[in-house]
């Protein structure tokens, strides 16, 4: 069964600390995300403006180790799907969940019903949970590196 | 998911009907459009094997596991709440 992956996951899966069966999973073609979350993990380590520690972590990386690390998210692997919006907004706009989401967790939704996935994510969100339940998703919590 | 209708038969018996809705009308037809466009598979697969260095993956393992990550994240949701974990 193919898995829809947070920005989290992504990031362990592409630098091989994600669990050897994800890694597997990826090689095979059967890990998914979304745009949502790939933009918010390459808007996460290249945002300039981002006073927190991860940019400091980041900067203390070497150059080559800090290109390699663009690259890596520059250059998505071509095995890693990332649906595009002609296939997901007619279902995002069709969610009809007892509480609304927001964009990020819509496309999940989406991709995961289009797809017949389940869905990990690392961060406790209630209202995924809820929507997840309501449509029979399967949603694991899991730390990413596990 | 699934809208239930009742009707009034000939019969004397009583039928659930399930109407499909919106929704899986919507699932339907992306299903049927991804399987004529391949929109859902991998470009290629088999390329996947390639290492990273012992630092870069270091450092992911370091920020995904000791907070740094999730603090980031929890930032740029209050920045822009379409990005938020919610």
């Amino acid at each position: 069964m193919s898995t829809v992956v947070d920005d989290a996951t992504l990031l362990a899966i592409l630098t091989k600390r994600a669990a050897a069966h994800l890694l597997a999973a990826a090689g095979m073609g059967e890990i998914l995300t979304t745009r949502s979350w790939y933009y918010r993990l390459h808007r996460a380590i290249h945002d300039e403006r981002s006073t927190g520690s991860l940019s400091r972590v980041a900067a203390d990386l070497s150059s080559a180790a800090q290109a390699e690390l663009h690259e890596l998210l520059d250059e998505l692997p071509p095995e890693i799907v990332v649906p595009g919006p002609r296939l997901l907004v007619p279902v995002m706009g069709a969610l009809r969940l007892q509480r609304r989401v927001n964009y990020l967790t819509a496309e999940a939704l989406a991709t995961a019903m289009i797809t017949g996935a389940n869905i990990r994510a690392t961060i406790e969100a209630p209202l995924l949970s809820a929507a997840c339940a309501e449509l029979g998703i399967g949603l694991e919590l899991l730390p990413p590196t596990e | 998911m699934k809208a239930t209708r009742w009707g009034r038969y000939s019969r004397v018996v009583a039928i659930e009907h399930e109407a499909p809705t919106e929704l899986d009308t919507a699932v339907a037809r992306a299903r049927a459009r991804a399987a004529a466009t391949g929109d859902l598979r991998p470009i290629i697969t088999g390329t996947f094997e390639g290492s990273v260095s012992e630092e870069l993956a270091d450092f992911a393992q370091r920020i995904l596991t000791d907070g740094t990550y999730a603090r980031e994240v929890r930032r740029l949701g209050q920045e822009d709440p379409d990005l938020a974990t919610i």
